[in-house]
């Protein structure tokens, strides 16, 4: 847990410093996820997740070398520097991605555990997912097939917040900001000129 | 062999056009080759139960495709033979069942995944793109995804502009997808079989209106282990003055148009592209430095459509053997009207092709003036 904390903490001073392109999404905070649930599973278990992929990717056999090499684009990378921060896989030992559609990797978990069932093996698949894919569509109709195909799929969903802190939440602050700005000035209008229209 | 093949079926390209089984029949008992006649429906229901039968992680999934043995009974019997591990029915919902098809694949099954229409097809769209054709590039290798979408594509009969759109040149613009388009049985067949054994992502594109058109196929087509090579082209008809390239239903209204031009002393050479992602660029630029004029005909919209794609691939390649510009014919730039003699005015008839072969032969009317 703690090279995953140092390792992601130097992954920032790196895209800050722009030597990693693109998008950067870091795990820091999360780490005992991915540790609690490696220290319960085996590498025939499936994982998949979405783009906050780095420690999950570590978990599962990865090596630091390939991590850094990856996210700045370097042949020796685990995806050759072709796939980029989310795009991390290790299909020897379980590991399908690394994805970067909000909620696509869902259904595409419940596939692997699909195919662990069609296959017999006595394994399961963890799809992680977070506070904003949770709203994702596809993520109810690939739970519904599960259920309805007895599927061994465990989703695990990490609420860090990150969709708290978005766009329309601030438009929503700003609208309010607005509003109120708007009816102090009335008031104040009313108060200091007798303005009181269409009031009273 | 297959140039046997070949001749075989130019000496029936006559039976290609407007087939009525009847007809087929009596006709094919003139020619002493082991011909049968096999619809399309059941040229793919074929393919589906051998290719099944030879590898068990090969799995059907779709809406419909078990209990009612498929929307357009081209999965039918298979629930019963191979039972509903293998024949999945899904609830209404490709997002969803898409991507688990493409997890399977992941995992090394073989989904086959019917769309009921590839229009449904763009609810899933995101999985076939961005899950399927992307990843094995993304992961450097590491993980290939055998999987084939299939179902109708294009215009079928009044059904509106929300169920008629053809798809080939969204697809076929997008690398790491395979994307296949059938016309006769034997393509089906073939094609098909080859798209299941293929490791990468197909996308096979087939036309409910060609579905119940019956077509004569060979033993070596009727053979378990028949499969058509994924890139290759047909020559249909051979030719000399136009060369005509067409995909799936545009093939047999090429033919007719064919047949039509030869009585006016045109000799068009038909291509039928059955690959259109890898297109078979070396056999159009042969064909096209021989006849040096070129009309392409697709049902899908004309704007960055297939037809363009040839146009370029021929102007690049072929420039200098070109006497007249590309014609290209394709669907009506609109959304495909309800009103039945609209809806023919919206797609490619015969006779858009003929007059498009005429003005690529003669230059007698000039382009702006016959739209």
């Amino acid at each position: 847990m703690a090279t995953m904390r140092r390792m992601e903490i130097a992954a920032d001073s790196l895209y800050k410093a722009k030597l990693i392109r693109g998008f950067c999404h870091l795990y820091d905070g999360q780490e005992a996820v991915c540790v609690g649930m490696e220290a319960s599973i085996n590498k025939k278990d499936c994982i998949i997740t979405a783009y906050r992929d780095h420690c999950t990717f570590l978990g599962r056999g990865g090596t630091l070398l390939e991590i850094f090499s990856e996210l700045m684009g370097r042949q020796g990378g685990c995806s050759k520097g072709k796939g980029g921060s989310m795009h991390f896989y290790k299909k020897e030992s379980g590991f399908y991605g690394g994805h970067g559609i909000v909620g696509a990797q869902v259904p595409l978990g419940c596939g692997l555990a699909f195919a662990q069932k069609y296959n017999k093996d006595e394994n399961v698949t963890f799809a992680l997912y977070g506070d904003g894919a949770a709203n994702q569509g596809q993520l109810f109709e690939a739970l519904n097939i599960s259920a309805l195909w007895d599927l061994p799929i465990i989703l695990v969903c990490e609420n860090n917040h990150c969709k708290d802190v978005n766009l329309f939440l601030l438009l929503d602050f700003l609208r309010l900001f607005f509003t109120l700005l708007l009816l102090w000035n009335r008031v104040l209008n009313g108060w200091l000129f007798g303005r009181w229209h269409g009031h009273c | 062999m297959f140039r046997i093949l070949t001749q075989r079926v130019l000496g029936q390209s006559l039976l290609q056009q407007g087939i009525r089984p009847g007809a087929v029949a009596s006709a094919s008992r003139c020619f002493a080759s082991a011909a049968k006649d096999l619809t399309v429906r059941e040229a793919l229901n074929s393919a589906l139960n051998e290719e099944m039968s030879a590898d068990p992680r090969v799995l059907l999934m779709g809406e419909e495709v078990g209990e009612y043995q498929g929307a357009y009974k081209i999965t039918k019997g298979l629930l019963d033979k191979y039972g509903p591990d293998r024949v999945l029915d899904t609830p209404i919902t490709e997002a969803g069942f898409t991507g688990i098809a493409v997890g399977a694949a992941y995992h090394g099954l073989r989904p086959v995944v019917e769309f009921m229409t590839f229009n449904f097809a763009m609810q899933a769209i995101d999985h076939i793109i961005n899950s399927a054709a992307k990843t094995y590039y993304m992961s450097a290798g590491q993980i290939s995804v055998p999987i084939v979408f299939r179902g109708p594509n294009g215009a079928a009969a009044g059904v509106g502009a929300q169920h008629s759109q053809c798809y080939a040149s969204w697809y076929a613009s997008c690398p790491g997808l395979k994307v296949l388009a059938p016309y006769s049985s034997e393509d089906a067949r073939g094609l098909l079989k080859a798209a299941i054994r293929d490791p990468d992502p197909v996308v096979f594109l087939e036309n409910e209106l060609l579905y119940g058109e019956a077509f004569p196929v060979s033993a070596e087509v009727l053979d378990s282990n028949f499969a058509l090579p994924i890139g290759k082209a047909k020559i249909e008809r051979e030719g000399k003055d136009v060369t005509i390239t067409a995909f799936s239903k545009m093939v047999g209204f090429a033919l007719k148009a064919a047949e039509i031009l030869d009585k006016e002393g045109i000799s068009a050479e038909v291509i039928n592209l059955r690959s259109i992602r890898p297109l078979d660029r070396a056999a159009i630029n042969a064909s096209v430095r021989k006849t040096n004029r070129l009309v392409t005909v697709e049902e899908g919209f004309p704007q960055h459509g297939v037809g363009a794609e040839i146009c370029t691939s021929v102007v690049e390649e072929s420039f200098g053997y070109l006497d007249a510009p590309v014609e290209r014919i394709a669907g009506a730039d609109v959304p495909m009207p309800y009103a039945a003699n609209l809806e023919r005015l919206a797609l490619p008839q015969v006779e858009d092709i003929v007059r498009a072969a005429k003005r690529a032969c003669y230059r007698s009317v000039p382009m702006a003036a016959a739209v």
